[in-house]
C-alpha cells in the first residue's frame, strides 16, 4: 500500500478516534454493562424475581377470561400477557389494546393490570395511551442503563441517529486501525509491560484492537444498523418501495396480522398452548403471549421466545384451540434471505446468543472497544507533549486528562452509583416511585463529577479520586444488600445475586489494591495542578 | 490536519465526507429498492443492511481519493440518479 495512503488512513484514524473519543466511550461502556441488563441485572434488581417465579398457566387463563369481560368491547381482541421474568417486566402484566383508541384518545390506548408473581393479587390498573404505559414503566438499573445506551435517553430520533452515527464511526475506526495497523498482527502477543508507561499504553491500544477487531467492526454495523434503520432507512425504502402505500406496507412488514372475527365462541386454550411450546421449545423460555381475537372460533395466539437451539426470537403461532400452526422469526412470516440475516444481527450486537460465558466475552470486549478511543486520544496527546517544540503543553494535557476523567469516569461512577440506589430504593420506597430517583441521581452525579473536573489539580490525584469513590461504591453493594435485602451473599438464596455482590466486592478490593500499589508511583511523579 | 496534511483541500474533503457521503448513502437506500431484482423484503432490508458499508466506502473514498473532485462527482451522479429513480417510483404511483 502506497505511503501517502497509509498516512492518509492513519490521519483519519487519529482524528475520527479523537473527535468521537468521549461520546463513543459513553455508548460502549454503558453498551458493555447492557449485555448484562436482561435478564440479570434485571433479576437482580427486582427482588420479586429472586425467587425464579414459575407462573401457573391455569391461573393466567383464568385472569385474562376475568379481566376480559371488565374492559370495554374495544379491547378484547388484541391482549399481551408478559411473564414475569428478567426480560421484559418484572410482574405478570396483562395488556387489554385497542390500535384505534376509544372514546377518550385518538391513539392506541390499553387497559393495563400487574399481579404479583407469586401470589397474583392485582398491584397496578393502568388506563391511557400504550405508548405512555411503556414509556412510564417502572424502571431498574438494567433497564434504565439499556436503554441510555440505545437513545442516551435522548429519545427517538436524535437519540438513535445519534447512536447510529457512532456505529458508523466505530467502522472507520476499526477498519482504518486494522489496516494501519495490519504489520502488528505478526506481534499479536507483544506487550512491552516492563517499558514506560507511554509504550505499554502504545501496546495495549494496538494489541487490543487488533485482538478485537471483529468485534468492533460487528458492533459498529450492527449498532449503525440499529440505530439508523427503523427511524430513517426502513420508512423511506419502504415507502419508496410500495410507491407510498403506507397501508400496504404496514401490511407487508406486519408480523402478526389480525384475524378475522367470526362472533363465533370458542374458549383459547392459552394453557394447553403454552404447555405445547414447552414440550416442543424445551431449552427456550417463552417471554409474552399475544391473543388475538381472544375466545373466537378464529383466536390466533402468538408467543414470543428466546433461548434453545436457535440464535434469535422466535414466534410460535397457534390456533387458539391449542393447534399448533408455525414457527417464524421473531420478525413475522417474510419471505427472503435478509430476515435471515436480521434476526442474527440482533442476537451479535447484544450477545444474547450462547449463554452467560458469550455474555461475559462480549462485555469484556464491550470494554475494551470503550477503552480504545479513550486511549488513542491519550497517545495522541502525549506525543504531542514530547519533543522539543511539544505542541500541547504540560497543563494542557493534565486539563485533556481531568476532562475525560470527568466525562468518562463520572459515566462510570453514574452506574456504578445506581446499584447501591437500586437496593436502598427497593427496601425504602414503594415501586411506583423509583423512576423518580435513578434517572435523577444517574445524571445529577454524572454532572457533579463533571463540575469535580473543573477544579484545578493534577489529574493523577483527581484519577486517584475517582477511583477511591469507585471503590467505595462498590464495595458498598454488598454490605447494604445484608443489610436492606432479603437474598444475599452471606445466605446465597439466589447464586446470580450472590454472583453480583461478590464481583462488586473483588472489583470494589482491586481497586483499592491498585490505589495502594501505585501511591508510591504517583508521589514520585511531578504533579502540577493548572 | 492543518500543519504537513496529508489532504488536499481539506475543507471540501469534510464536506464531501461527513454531509455528501451520509446523503448519498441515505438516498440510495431507497433507490435502490426501485430496481434490485429480489422479493419485496430482500428489496427493501438488503440495501439497509448494506447501508453502513456503503457509507464506510463512500467516506473512505472521500478522504483517499487523489482530487477531491472525483467522490464529489460520483457521489452526486449516484445521489441525483438515486433520487431521481425514487421519485419516478413515488410520481408513477400516484399518475
Amino acid at each position: 500500500m502506497k505511503s501517502v495512503t497509509l498516512k492518509k488512513l492513519f490521519t483519519l484514524h487519529s482524528w475520527v478516534g479523537i473527535l468521537t473519543a468521549i461520546l463513543l466511550f459513553i455508548i460502549a461502556f454503558t453498551g458493555a454493562v447492557a449485555v448484562l441488563a436482561r435478564p440479570e441485572i434485571k433479576i437482580w434488581s427486582n427482588e420479586q424475581l429472586h425467587t425464579a417465579p414459575t407462573v401457573d398457566m391455569d391461573v393466567v387463563s383464568q385472569l385474562v377470561n376475568q379481566y376480559q369481560q371488565q374492559v370495554p368491547e374495544a379491547f378484547r381482541d388484541n391482549i399481551h400477557v408478559y411473564f414475569p421474568s428478567g426480560h421484559q417486566t418484572h410482574l405478570l402484566t396483562l395488556i387489554y389494546e385497542s390500535h384505534d383508541g376509544d372514546e377518550q384518545y385518538d391513539t392506541a390506548v390499553a387497559h393495563v393490570y400487574q399481579f404479583s408473581p407469586d401470589t397474583y393479587t392485582r398491584l397496578q390498573h393502568y388506563y391511557g395511551p400504550t405508548k405512555t404505559f411503556y414509556e412510564n414503566r417502572k424502571q431498574d438499573v438494567g433497564s434504565f442503563i439499556g436503554e441510555f445506551h440505545a437513545d442516551l435517553h435522548l429519545g427517538e430520533p436524535l437519540g438513535l441517529i445519534l447512536t447510529g452515527v457512532m456505529g458508523l464511526t466505530l467502522l472507520v475506526s476499526a477498519v482504518t486501525g486494522l489496516v494501519i495497523h495490519r504489520r502488528y498482527f505478526r506481534e499479536l502477543f507483544t506487550f512491552r509491560r516492563k517499558k514506560s508507561r507511554d509504550v505499554w499504553v502504545t501496546d495495549a491500544h494496538k494489541l487490543v484492537g487488533l485482538w478485537g477487531s471483529l468485534f468492533h467492526i460487528v458492533i459498529g454495523f450492527t449498532g449503525a444498523f440499529l440505530g439508523l434503520a427503523t427511524v430513517i432507512l426502513l420508512p423511506a425504502a419502504a415507502f419508496v418501495s410500495f410507491n407510498g402505500d403506507q397501508d400496504k406496507l404496514i401490511e407487508a412488514f406486519t408480523a402478526m396480522p389480525e384475524p378475522v372475527i367470526s362472533q363465533t365462541y370458542e374458549p383459547t386454550q392459552l394453557s394447553q398452548i403454552v404447555h405445547d411450546a414447552e414440550g416442543r421449545y424445551p431449552d427456550a423460555r417463552i417471554l409474552n403471549a399475544t391473543l388475538m381475537a381472544h375466545n373466537d372460533a378464529n383466536a390466533v395466539v402468538y408467543l414470543r421466545t428466546q433461548g434453545g437451539t436457535t440464535v434469535g426470537s422466535k414466534l410460535l403461532k397457534y390456533k387458539g384451540d391449542a393447534t399448533f400452526i408455525k414457527a417464524m422469526s421473531s420478525l413475522g412470516d417474510i419471505p427472503g434471505v435478509s430476515v435471515k440475516v436480521l434476526d442474527l444481527l440482533f442476537p451479535l450486537h447484544f450477545g444474547n446468543f450462547g449463554g452467560i460465558f458469550i455474555k461475559l466475552l462480549w462485555v469484556t470486549l464491550g470494554l475494551a472497544t470503550a477503552v480504545l478511543p479513550i486511549s488513542g486520544t491519550m497517545m495522541w496527546l502525549s506525543k504531542r507533549t514530547r519533543g522539543q517544540t511539544p505542541s500541547v503543553s504540560r497543563c494542557a494535557y493534565g486539563r485533556w486528562n481531568r476532562l475525560i476523567i470527568g466525562t468518562c469516569g463520572g459515566l462510570v461512577l453514574a452506574c456504578c452509583a445506581l446499584f447501591p440506589l437500586q437496593i436502598v430504593l427497593n427496601a425504602l420506597v414503594p415501586p411506583q416511585a423509583h423512576n423518580g430517583f435513578i434517572g435523577p441521581v444517574f445524571f445529577y452525579g454524572w454532572l457533579l463529577w463533571c463540575a469535580v473536573a473543573l477544579i484545578p489539580q493534577p489529574h493523577r490525584r483527581f484519577w486517584r479520586q475517582f477511583c477511591a469513590v469507585l471503590a467505595l461504591l462498590c464495595l458498598s453493594v454488598a454490605p447494604l444488600h445484608i443489610a436492606l435485602g432479603s437474598s444475599h451473599l452471606l445466605n446465597g438464596t439466589r447464586l446470580l445475586v450472590s454472583v453480583f455482590d461478590g464481583a462488586f466486592l473483588a472489583i470494589g478490593f482491586a481497586v483499592l489494591l491498585y490505589l495502594r500499589y501505585n501511591r508510591g508511583a504517583a508521589n514520585n511523579k511531578e504533579v502540577t495542578s493548572c | 490536519m492543518q500543519r504537513h496534511s496529508a489532504f488536499s483541500a481539506i475543507r471540501r474533503r469534510h464536506l464531501v465526507a461527513c454531509v455528501l457521503a451520509l446523503l448519498t448513502a441515505v438516498v440510495m437506500i431507497p433507490g435502490m429498492t426501485t430496481y434490485l431484482p429480489f422479493n419485496v423484503s430482500d428489496r427493501i432490508l438488503l440495501p439497509i443492511m448494506l447501508f453502513p458499508l456503503l457509507w464506510l466506502a463512500l467516506f473512505l473514498y472521500a478522504y483517499l481519493a487523489e482530487r477531491v473532485w472525483h467522490p464529489t462527482v460520483l457521489m452526486l451522479v449516484l445521489m441525483v440518479s438515486h433520487a431521481g429513480l425514487c421519485y419516478q417510483a413515488l410520481s408513477g404511483a400516484s399518475a
